[in-house]
């Protein structure tokens, strides 16, 4: 969509006011230095050399830009292989969240049976169980099921979510039932209509759990510490802490290893983020 | 909602009867379309709380229970000022980061919705932080927040502002807190309202146009009631997020300087590993997971709670 | 466990197979547990280990010391720990009260270590209160006082010996502005820092046998009082705007003196070099006694351990004097083991043999009791409240106490 598309469609044929047009502009600026500013901090630091990170004042610009502390991070850290672990338990992520959120989603949107709105209620209640509060148990759950060490112990508590179930339920429920009938009426079973029928139409929605699901899974450090024990299996998100070191923080190293592990993520987010906000228009608000 | 779904009975019931068999009864596809979901949200989510409750009446050594112990837990925990500060502590941070977060997404909403060069670039900025792992995020504002070294005084330097003590004051250390978190949430949040606001009718606006209504008004008049729902839904999330602070005084000040960034979430944690009195930690986490199902319900009572659940 | 959990096993048919692979895995697997800086590996020592035992093959992790406590707790509890460990002094007496721990008194008698061949406060630092050793010295933290030669000459003074001398002379090398005696410090690093005073002016944190909090006793107060001296005057920052980052503050000549461990000695050079040769260690000033803040960190060997007996070859490998030295070299541990000290680099190290000095005037820490872990905490508190609210150091003390007793029970 175009700016002047848009222009037409919120304003009418009412063009902007100059002031209207500078306050737009410098809120923009002013939002995006706020999350800007420690991003460039992060990404400044990991290409300074060592002795430069310290320098007070500190250096906007790096005079000198140098990639030893990606060499660094490559030497201390299996990082070829965090990446598989990552991807491995990200893929998880997205693809168990997408399928198991979107499959209860559609029944809990489209299908009637006893119990349905307690079953529905307590869904949306898990999103209220505090995180610390499901630590030691979901530890000892892990354990007891022999997936200590494991993708799966790693995954498995948030393969499926009740934020999950509860958007792609809002989604299905906004989607026109008409030709979902039209199907059935066609032949095609349950099964049928929501694998050829609704996911089809649903593929903003499902890129928008998707990419949830990604942030998840590179975002959380503390329960991939719990459960891994083999430094071997860890994701590229807890390679980070490696640095920390208590009093001296190697921030080049560390820094570096954060980019490291954002980067692949902030260009998925980048290419799909056209599909990201339209599939959650749809989601979160009824059509 | 409730007359379409009887018609999607009576077709699935024609399907039934057209391709008789095991997989196509509906029985069959509502049961295995919710177990997979019911089963592991059962065991990650829905045991360690019901587990929780049940360890809270018991003397605890270390994950299992030792011997019933009635309330003492709850006596426990509810007379030490820790448990109280925590929860003050919880809801100040809660209040503040949920009204910054959702005023400040809506602004960014509503700007990068308009008509602005680099839209996507912009977009993009902002959500980055969101995808920050926590461990990177904790340590980086640990140091942006250093009273002479850090960039954020640094930055204030230049306005005019004497440095702050940000993490080694009890004062500011919440506020700390409430600009970290709001610095990574911030894009989620604008997201949520920029798919809200693409929801918005061009026609409404037209309208409204044609009435005569200024732009403030219209703003107010038909922008924000098409977004009630989803800033409903935004609010909630926010809500639960905010409440269950714990990575920030974990990483960064252990609660301290004193108890001032005691949170409920890391007293939780604090407990269960310290102190290791889980029967204690689960009292706390009973607490705080009653706190989120009230704030949550209290605000879907108040703002018609037909809008988000349909 | 419990009846849900046990019944979800079984209809898990995988979860018997894995086990039983693992099991056969580790037959010759040495799971060790270190944290993070302690560059067991890249110290080559690993490699060592394995060369000379072959039948052991070492799985080494490293976690941040932030969260292995908690880490190990988790794992240990369900009888998932590793085979040895390396942690904090107070943790010992913690893991040997909840029953973690395997006692090391055969190990240590079968491979005939005596406590004079070690650093004072070694073995018997890990002795619990049912009489059993559950852990071995690792390294000898001892703690230095670091300061800034090039302010000190400028002002015409020189090191303090005592903590009044250090008094006096923080106060001459402070402005309350840009510049400031002494390095403020936080979090566990402020514990530290008070019980050096504590102790060297001959108080406690609790009774001999570990029954009873002795905060509030005229020693502790006292200790309590010079701490907030120190804020007070402005040789540490009164105001928290001004308490910085205690490395980059040293190395900016904006605290002339700090106090911190070993590890400085070769951090300062790499991380630091724009202040070699204006800087120097001495021993920690001393008060009423000569025993400072220090401690041995331990290695201690989980009960649950699968391999017990790898855990113990790893322990009495690294506790060999030259693999002590090695590993200091790498990072800064001081070896427990006395003969370390006599060969190599150690011998000629004024700044190492200083340090070595402080350990066998004596050190203590909070250890041999439950809940140090808990404890520190309380007095972290207690310290937050005198230095920055005010409280009366009495007040404080008694306050801290009242809980510490409750802790010191178990």
């Amino acid at each position: 969509m175009t700016a002047a598309a848009d222009l037409a469609m919120e304003h009418g044929a009412i063009r902007d006011p100059a002031w209207l047009v500078v306050l737009r502009y410098a809120v923009a600026i002013v939002l995006c230095l706020f999350a800007l500013v420690p991003l460039y901090w992060i990404v400044a630091t990991s290409l300074k050399p060592t002795s430069m990170i310290q320098d007070w004042p500190p250096s906007w610009i790096p005079s000198i830009v140098s990639f030893e502390n990606y060499a660094t991070a490559f030497a201390d850290l299996p990082i070829a292989r965090f990446y598989l672990n990552s991807a491995i338990i990200a893929l998880a992520m997205v693809a168990s969240n997408v399928v198991l959120c979107s499959i209860a989603g559609y029944t809990f949107a489209r299908k009637n049976f006893r119990g349905k709105n307690v079953l529905f209620l307590l869904i949306v209640g898990s999103m209220m169980v505090p995180a610390a509060a499901r630590l030691i148990p979901d530890y000892v759950v892990t354990m007891q099921l022999g997936m200590l060490n494991s993708y799966q112990g790693i995954v498995l508590p948030t393969a499926v979510t009740g934020f999950g179930i509860f958007m792609m339920r809002q989604f299905f429920m906004s989607l026109p039932r008409e030709i979902e009938d039209a199907a059935r009426i066609d032949g095609c079973s349950d099964w049928g209509v929501l694998f050829r029928v609704v996911i089809p139409m649903s593929r903003s929605a499902i890129t928008s759990l998707a990419l949830f699901a990604m942030a998840w899974s590179i975002e959380d450090v503390l329960w991939p510490l719990v459960v891994i024990s083999d430094a071997q299996m860890r994701p590229l998100q807890v390679g980070i802490t490696q640095y920390l070191t208590g009093e001296y923080i190697s921030w080049g190293p560390l820094t570096a290893v954060t980019v490291l592990s954002i980067l692949p993520f902030a260009l998925v987010f980048l290419l799909l983020q056209r599909y990201f906000i339209r599939g959650l228009t749809a989601g979160a608000v009824k059509g | 909602m409730s007359s379409p779904s009887q018609i999607a009975n009576v077709s699935s019931a024609g399907s039934t009867r057209k391709r008789p068999g095991l997989l196509s009864s509906e029985r069959v596809f509502i049961f295995t379309t919710l177990a997979p979901a019911v089963v592991l949200l059962s065991i990650y989510v829905f045991f360690p709380i019901l587990y929780s409750a049940y360890l809270s009446f018991f003397k605890t050594a270390l994950f299992t229970a030792k011997r019933f112990s009635g309330f003492d837990n709850y006596v426990q925990v509810f007379s030490k000022t820790l448990f109280w500060t925590a929860l003050g502590n919880t809801l100040v941070y809660t209040a503040v980061s949920v009204v910054l977060t959702l005023a400040l997404g809506l602004l960014a909403a509503v700007v990068l919705n308009g008509p602005i060069r680099g839209r996507n670039a912009y977009r993009t900025i902002l959500f980055i932080p969101y995808i920050i792992p926590y461990a990177a995020y904790a340590l980086l504002w640990y140091w942006l927040f250093d009273p002479r070294y850090g960039l954020i005084n640094y930055l204030l330097s230049f306005v005019g502002i004497d440095a702050i003590a940000w993490l080694k004051s009890k004062n500011w250390v919440i506020p700390a807190f409430i600009l970290m978190g709001l610095w990574k949430r911030l894009g989620f949040t604008m997201v949520l309202f920029l798919a809200g606001l693409q929801n918005i009718p061009a026609e409404l606006h037209d309208a409204a146009t044609v009435d005569g209504a200024n732009r403030w008004q219209r703003f107010r008049y038909v922008t924000l009631p098409v977004l009630a729902p989803i800033t409903l839904f935004s609010a909630v999330i926010a809500l639960i997020s905010a409440l269950q602070i714990f990575v920030e005084p974990l990483v960064m000040t252990h609660g301290g300087p004193g108890d001032s960034s005691q949170s409920l979430g890391y007293l939780i944690y604090q407990q269960g590993f310290v102190y290791t009195n889980v029967g204690q930690a689960s009292v706390t986490a009973l607490v705080l997971c009653a706190l989120t199902f009230g704030f949550t319900w209290l605000l879907l009572r108040r703002f018609d709670s037909k809008d988000v659940f349909g | 466990m419990n009846r849900f959990l046990r019944s979800t096993r079984l209809a898990i048919v995988l979860a018997g197979s894995v086990s039983a692979t693992a099991a056969l895995a580790q037959q010759t697997d040495v799971v060790v547990w270190a944290e993070n800086g302690t560059f067991l590996q890249q110290s080559g020592l690993i490699a060592k280990f394995e060369a000379e035992n072959p039948q052991y093959k070492v799985q080494l992790t490293e976690y941040p010391w932030q969260v292995a406590h908690d880490k190990l707790v988790a794992a240990m509890a369900g009888g998932q720990g590793p085979d040895v460990a390396l942690g904090e002094d107070q943790w010992v007496a913690e893991f040997a009260h909840l029953d973690l721990l395997a006692p090391l008194d055969d190990f240590k008698a079968k491979q005939g270590y005596k406590d004079e061949d070690f650093n004072p406060n070694s073995w018997s630092y890990f002795v619990f209160q049912d009489g059993k050793t559950y852990a071995a010295p690792s390294y000898t933290e001892a703690r230095a006082l670091f300061y800034r030669k090039d302010l000190f000459d400028a002002a015409g003074l020189t090191p303090p010996k005592t903590l009044d001398e250090m008094l006096e002379v923080g106060k001459k090398l402070t402005d309350g502005q840009q510049h400031f005696g002494l390095a403020d410090q936080s979090g566990d690093l402020d514990l530290h820092f008070f019980s050096w005073f504590l102790y060297a002016n001959g108080g406690n944190v609790y009774n001999d046998a570990g029954s009873k909090c002795t905060l509030a006793d005229p020693a502790g107060v006292e200790a309590l009082s010079f701490y907030k001296k120190l804020y007070d005057e402005n040789v540490i920052p009164k105001d928290p705007a001004k308490r910085v980052d205690t490395a980059h503050g040293f190395e900016e000549g904006y605290y002339a003196m700090a106090e911190s461990g070993p590890w400085w000695l070769g951090l300062i050079p790499s991380e630091a070099p724009a202040i070699n040769g204006k800087w120097a260690a001495v021993p920690l000033p001393t008060g009423k006694t000569p025993i400072t803040y220090g401690h041995p960190n331990s290695w201690f060997v989980p009960a649950s351990g699968k391999n017990k007996d790898g855990g113990e070859a790893f322990i009495a490998f690294m506790l060999e004097p030259a693999n002590g030295v090695t590993w200091f070299e790498s990072w800064g541990g001081l070896p427990p083991a006395k003969a370390a000290y006599t060969q190599g680099a150690l011998k000629d190290d004024p700044n190492v043999q200083a340090l070595l000095k402080a350990a066998q005037d004596g050190t203590n820490s909070v250890h041999g009791v439950p809940n140090g872990q808990a404890i520190t905490l309380e007095i972290i508190k207690m310290l937050s409240a005198v230095k920055d609210d005010g409280t009366d150091p009495t007040e404080a003390a008694t306050t801290a106490c009242s809980t510490i007793d409750g802790l010191l029970q178990g």
